[in-house]
This record gives structure tokens, sequence and C-alpha cells, in this order.
């Protein structure tokens, strides 16, 4: 509510073409909107009606969630839509590969679908010939992993691009693409990986520079609103980052890595009768910090993502909740709150790629580490 | 429903990520490691370079200045010696000049006196002669008056010295 108020205030200061009567108007409508007829739509009966007309769970979820299709907008009965392949193998049929757009528009004794509700909500189900339903393993190219593609492939043009540059301008001054990237992988060399990995840094920093770095593009690809990816997101995808974190942690413990899990130093008749506790906590430990990892990027990109769908869900279901004109109305508040949050989650994009390397490279210092 | 990873994601991420930090560390990461630390390396040395070179130029500086100052001593020594030389020579010449002209001055005494010496010599050869005519004059006039004779006599010999 107050936060009609700010925007009016600010337009006002800002002096961005909106005299004053236009921000009346508009305040007048929130109020009108938040007093008289949120009450009318806390109804029951007016709810179930709201819900049929716009599902702002639904549309959320769509946006956040994976998709087999790559969906952009939808006018009136024109979906803009990238159709994308499925890949399937059951047991029952084999391998298959089709569009998914085959799943809206396909002949009757197509066998395979999108479960609409059930426990495989979402998934793809195959219906046998006898009626059962099974579901296939999937192995789609799914909206995320199209983002996880682009993704890469910009990585992969940028950087090897510049290390093209790089070995033109050997001995010369750095130029173009150059000046760019040498800063980001100089930073990660002086302030992630030398204070936090020690000594052995220089074996590690390859795999924290591409960490950091697909982290960061995924992070920003996922703000670029209109392609509706939401890579980083996934926690299938920043479950496997971390894993590779854990795997090198695993493969590069020493000797000193594993006696201060499994056998702490200290005297024998203080640490004898907490042994296995500690021994518990230690193993623990080392499988609870990649799913930390994994979590923390994955809760950080998930409620940007959400917090936008939310206020654009909200344009869509006050229009039809309320009419156009509030539609209008909120759209201003909602605008500027997801300008507001994109701004904030380009930060958050950077913090958290930023945490991700900083944490991996002190798994990778505490595993190298040589005793005391 | 999030929370739960698809284990197609999964595999695909792994493939992709494991795909992307392979090229990454293989193709770029190792080269502009390689090119960030040479340059570093060449800049350090460089840095080091300069304040040698820095270091050189400045005794060089120095021995520059103190060639200058020696040269420069040694022409005022040279120049000083030069006029030395110079008074030293000019007082010979005139030491010379002197004696020389003492010389010329007194052959020329020499030569004066003798010339006068002979001047006289001829001179009282010449009164000889000339006393031996007078008196033959004088004999040969008449010897008649003592008196007459002698004035004639003094008369002539003032004559003579008048010549």
């Amino acid at each position: 509510m107050y936060g009609g108020e700010c925007i009016c205030i600010k337009e006002y200061n800002t002096s961005i073409n909106i005299d004053m009567g236009i921000c009346k108007y508009i305040l007048w409508f929130l109020l009108a909107g938040f007093f008289f007829w949120i009450p009318k739509a806390g109804n029951a009966e007016e709810t179930e009606d709201v819900h049929q007309s716009f599902n702002t769970v639904d549309y959320v979820f769509e946006h956040i969630g994976d998709s087999y299709e790559w969906h952009f907008f939808t006018i009136n009965d024109f979906h803009a839509t990238i159709p994308l392949p499925v890949i399937l193998y059951s047991k029952h049929s084999g391998w298959h590969l089709f569009l998914s757009n085959k799943f809206y528009h396909s002949e009757k004794d197509f066998p395979f679908q999108i479960s609409i509700e059930g426990q495989n909500e979402g998934k793809i189900v195959e219906t046998l010939s006898d009626g059962s339903e099974i579901v296939p393993f999937d192995l789609s190219l799914t909206r995320t992993i199209v983002g996880l593609l682009i993704t890469s492939l910009i990585l992969i043009l940028v950087t090897l691009r510049t290390a093209k540059l790089a070995a033109r301008n050997a001995g010369k001054k750095p130029s173009g693409l150059q000046n760019f990237m040498e800063p980001v992988i100089i930073f990660i060399r002086n302030d992630i990986a030398k204070p936090f990995v020690g000594e052995k840094y220089e074996r590690y920093l390859p795999f924290i520079l591409t960490l950091f770095n697909f982290i960061l593009v995924a992070n920003l690809l996922g703000l670029v609103l209109p392609l509706g990816l939401n890579v980083t997101g996934n926690i299938a995808v920043t479950m496997v980052l971390a894993f590779f974190t854990f795997l090198i942690t695993m493969f590069s413990g020493n000797k000193h890595y594993w006696k201060h899990i499994f056998n702490p130093e200290g005297p024998w008749y203080m640490k004898s009768p907490v042994l296995p506790l500690m021994q518990f906590i230690e193993v623990a430990g080392t499988l609870i910090k990649p799913v930390v990892l994994m979590i923390r990027l994955f809760a950080n990109m998930l409620s940007g993502h959400m917090i936008i769908a939310v206020l654009v869900g909200l344009v869509f279901l006050m229009s039809s909740v309320y009419g156009l004109l509030v539609g209008v109305g909120t759209s201003f508040i909602s605008i500027i709150f997801s300008v507001f949050i994109v701004l904030l989650d380009i930060l958050v994009s950077f913090i958290q790629a930023y945490i991700f390397a900083v944490l991996s490279a002190m798994y990778f210092g505490m595993a190298t580490e040589k005793g005391h | 429903m999030f929370l739960l990873p698809h284990l197609g994601t999964i595999i695909w991420t792994t493939i992709i990520f494991g795909v992307v930090a392979f090229i990454l560390g293989k193709y770029a990461w190792k080269p502009l490691l390689k090119a960030i630390n040479e340059r570093e390396r060449y800049i350090d040395i460089s840095l080091k370079k300069a304040s040698h070179t820095q270091l050189l130029l400045k005794n060089l500086k120095a021995e520059q200045e103190e060639i200058l100052k020696k040269a420069r001593f040694e022409k005022g020594e040279m120049l000083k010696e030069g006029a030395l030389q110079r008074d030293k020579i000019i007082a010979e010449a005139k030491d010379k000049a002197r004696t020389e002209a003492e010389r010329i001055l007194i052959d020329a005494h020499k030569k004066v006196q003798k010339e006068r010496e002979a001047a006289l010599v001829e001179m009282r050869k010449q009164i000889t002669t000339l006393s031996v005519e007078i008196a033959t004059k004088v004999v040969s006039a008449d010897m008649e008056d003592k008196k007459r004779h002698e004035e004639m006599v003094k008369k002539l010999i003032d004559e003579v010295e008048l010549n």
C-alpha cells in the first residue's frame, strides 16, 4: 500500500513527465482497490471464480519451473513458443525423440503425454495398451537445459575469443575482450583462489574460474526476463555444480584432512568417549557442505524469479478480478517493484557466484591443508 | 516439486558442465592464465630493469660530472701554464733584446771610438803635413821678421785648427 505513495513521490521528485493529476488518479485507484475490493474478494465463492479466470499459483510455478517447451508470451490464442526436443527411453517401447509440440496437437493414439494430476504431475507418462501408465526415463532437452546450453555457448565463445586475443597480443598491451575478462580472472585468482585455497591454488584455479563464470552467466541469463529462463534456480543444476565441488574436495583430500575427520588430534582419554559422535558429525559435515552450496544458490535465484513472477502475475490477477483499469494501476507498482527486484537480483547474481566460488575454494583449501 | 531434482536435468547438467569445464580449462583458462602470468613476470622484470637502469644512469651522470670537472680543471691548468710560458717567453725575448741592444750599443761605441782614433791619427797626419807645408812656406818665405813669422805661424795654426 505505502508502495503506491512511494512511487508517486518518487515520480514527482524525479519529474518523469507524469503530472500530479495522473499520480493522484493512480493513488486513488490503489486506495480504492485495497480498501474496498479486497474484502469482497475475500469471499470464498468469489475466490473460486477468480482462480478459474486466472490461476496465479500455476502462472508463477510455470514461470519458475522447468518445461518441455520454451514459452515466451501469449496473446489471446497466439502462443509464442519454441517446441523443444523430447528424448525418452521406455522399457516398453525403447528410445523416442520428438518435439514437444506433439503433446498438444498429435494423433489420437500417441502414447506419451504430460501428466496433469496425480503423483506424476508434470512428468511425461506413457499410456500402455492395457491402459496403465508408466513413467519413461526422461532425457528431454527442457527449458533449463536450453538455458544451460546458452550459458555454455556464451561462456565458450567469450573465453575462447579472449584466449585467442591473448595469444595474438602476447607481449603487447591487452585489447578488447581481454580488458573485460582479465580483471575477472585476476580477481578470482587473487581474491578467491589464492587466499582460500592456499599454496596449491593453481591446480584448482581453472575449475573455480569455470564455476564462477558459469554461475554468474547463468544467473544473469535468468534475469533477461523475456527469455523466461531459470537455470540456477533449478535444484538439479545447483546439485550438479555442488557435486563437482564435493567430488574434487573428496579426491584432493590429503592425509591430514582424513585424519582430521576420522581421528582428530587430542589425548585419547578425552576423545575416546565421543569419537564416534565426532566422526559422525565430521562425515555429515563433508556431506552437508555441498548440500548447503546447492540449496543456497538454488533458493536465492528461485526466490528472485518467484518474486518477479508474482509481481507480474499480480497484474493479470488484478485485471482479471477487478477489471482492466485496476490491472493497469497495479502494473505501475509491479513494474517499479520488478525493476527494483531485478536490480537486486543482479547484485545477488554476483554475490551468489562469488559465494559459491569462495566456499568451493575454501573446501579445496581445507582438503589440501597441511598438518600443523 | 521444486525440491526434487529431475534425473534427466542432472545428467544433462553433468554432461554440459563437464564439457564446458574441460573446454574452458584446456583452451581458455590455461592460455589466459599463462598470458597473465607471463605479463606479470614481464612487468616485474621490466620494473626491476628500469630501476637498475636508473641507478646505472645516476652513476653514469655522476661519472660524467666527474669527467667534466676534471676536464675543466685541466683546462684551467693548461691555460695557466700557457700564460706562464708566454710570460716566460716574453721575458726571455726582452732579455735577449736588451742584451742585443747593449751589445749593438757597445759595438757602436767601439766603432765610434775606433773611427775617432782613426780620425785623430788622420788629423795628426794632416797636421804634420800641413805643419810641414806651412813650415815649408814659412821657410821659403822671407825669413826676415821673426815677429811676423811667429804671427804668421800662429795665424796658420789657427787656420789649421779651424779646419
